[in-house]
């Protein structure tokens, strides 16, 4: 992902102390570095969320708009995710440079949450068969250091968390069509449930059978090979994938499975707890990128 | 609605040589060689700067001077209404713009045969977008270290029924014109001139003249930030 050229001594000594039990930055093996967290930035979007963990930093915004349905699914709302690989993130991204990696980003996520337990689509209908609203929500990546799945994860479920969406009032009708009232009132706010909005935990393989969790750019250039894993709140897997030109051995794909889910029960908890702690905050100011 | 009230006063409360309030802050991230971040009023916007560094095709090598290479994007958020593309021809002919600006102002025959990439992300835009952008790629050049001749500062000004307005939003621009000048401020020279709808030839000398005070206010926000910044660095003497 990263443009980086590690020499084969770096390389050597990044691998021999995850053998160890410590990674160069002191963290250990299954350790996340600092997360930083904050919802509401954007006026301008329904919903919007900062992610910063260590290096990497992205920007989750979420709009809803109202469409008709497709005609395979006419009282479901839709969800759309678009990822933006900013140049600013990493040189390499100017222009369509960071396509390849946006791609792989926002079918990631989309097949996060294609599960209807992930998210209830059918709560975002507003007239079956007629209208329904489309959540938009878009990926930003302006900083990319490493583990860029964790974070764009995280992101998008304090974003639909975050998310605000008026209240829409059916008015009447009009000669077939119907006419809508949006509501003005800023209590009056439909709200998405996030209560099984899955998380994504990204393993890396950087020896026979270590992984390590929230790679940094480096340790992404030593190891050959990662799986990637979707855990809800309750500890169920939706979806993995394992990326990179490499192999696993079953056992420590296993391995990887079941720390993943058990850190994912834990990240959702803290998560969430953040979140309401924010929320609680009277007349917040957001600190955004100042 | 109309831009100006009775009592002097426009859509957000300002008289109508009042310049927004600005707050903008150096080195948010690691990863490039500077970065900037620049509020005026509610156009925000992100700039970071890579290099002076090796040039990536060398069909675009000068070994004279450095080459300087500008790419603008949107985010999806930053107007009311959704942005489908992120980068799309108005983008990429502002980001010409913005190239053209800096060629000015960056001494580039002390980088000969290097390149100097400036990459601004517009996260939300409320008028004056163009000046914003100068403004923080200005500031994220400096945070660089890049050698600049001069500040480039930029600012927007427009006329409104033979009143002029500085620092105009999104939707005072939208009912009359919208000029973006961009000076460097200690020689006092005009970098770009740039005029969207239309303006009436009487009144381009005032709104112009406007657009170069407000300029200079600009400059002072920034350069004070910029000490700031060096101060808390310990780069410069706390008792300057």
């Amino acid at each position: 992902m990263a443009d980086i050229s590690l020499s084969e001594a770096e390389k050597r000594y990044i691998v021999d102390g995850v053998k160890l039990g410590i990674r160069v930055d002191g963290r250990e093996r299954l350790d996340y570095r600092q997360l930083e967290i904050e919802t509401g930035l954007v006026s301008t979007a329904n919903g919007s969320a900062r992610v910063r963990l260590g290096c990497t930093d992205v920007l989750i915004t979420v709009k809803m708009e109202m469409e008709p349905p497709p005609p395979q699914q006419p009282n479901d709302g839709q969800i759309h995710f678009f990822v933006n690989c900013s140049a600013n993130a990493a040189p390499e991204f100017e222009g369509r440079g960071g396509e390849d990696l946006a791609t792989s980003l926002s079918a990631m996520l989309d097949r996060l949450y294609s599960s209807p337990l992930s998210l209830d689509t059918s709560r975002l209908c507003v007239v079956p068969g007629k209208h329904v609203k489309v959540l938009y929500v878009d990926v930003e990546i302006l900083e990319c250091g490493g583990n860029l799945f964790d974070t764009v994860s995280l992101g998008v479920k304090a974003a639909l968390w975050a998310t605000r969406m008026p209240r829409i009032y059916i008015t009447g009708e009009d000669g077939g069509e119907l006419e809508f009232m949006v509501s003005d009132n800023p209590q009056e706010v439909d709200r998405v449930d996030v209560s099984n909005a899955p998380i994504l935990i990204t393993h890396l393989r950087i020896t026979e059978n270590l992984t390590v969790i929230d790679p940094t750019p480096e340790e992404e250039c030593c190891g050959p090979v990662q799986v990637v894993v979707g855990v809800t709140p309750k500890g169920l897997i939706t979806t993995t994938q394992q990326l990179g030109a490499g192999t696993f051995a079953p056992q420590t794909l296993s391995a990887s499975l079941k720390s993943a889910q058990e850190l994912g029960v834990k990240i959702h908890h803290q998560l969430m707890q953040r979140l309401l702690q924010e929320e609680s905050i009277p007349n917040r100011k957001t600190k955004g990128f100042l | 609605m109309e831009v100006i009230s009775p009592e002097g006063l426009r859509q957000d409360g300002r008289t109508a040589l009042c310049l927004r309030d600005i707050s903008c802050r150096l080195g948010l991230y690691e990863r490039p060689n500077g970065s900037a971040y620049i509020e005026m009023g509610n156009t925000k916007v992100l700039a970071a700067v890579y290099g002076p560094r090796e040039v990536r095709s060398l069909s675009k090598q000068n070994l004279d001077e450095c080459v300087i290479q500008c790419e603008m994007s949107r985010i999806a958020a930053c107007q009311g209404e959704r942005v489908r593309r992120p980068r799309d021809q108005r983008t990429r002919a502002l980001s010409l713009q913005i190239a053209g600006v800096f060629h000015a102002a960056i001494r580039k025959t002390k980088y000969p045969g290097s390149q100097i990439d400036i990459y601004v992300q517009v996260l939300q835009a409320d008028g004056g977008v163009t000046s914003a952008c100068i403004n923080a790629s200005t500031l994220a050049l400096v945070h660089a270290g890049v050698e600049l001749v001069d500040y480039v500062v930029s600012c927007t000004a427009s006329i409104n029924k033979s009143m002029p307005l500085l620092d105009v939003t999104q939707q005072e621009s939208a009912s009359g014109c919208e000029v973006t000048v961009s000076i460097l401020p200690n020689k006092g020279s005009v970098v770009s001139l740039d005029c969207a709808h239309t303006l009436h030839l009487d009144h381009l000398d005032e709104v112009v003249d406007l657009a170069m005070k407000g300029c200079q206010q600009v400059y002072k926000a920034m350069s004070q930030e910029v000490e700031t910044y060096l101060q808390d660095k310990h780069a410069i003497m706390s008792h300057r």
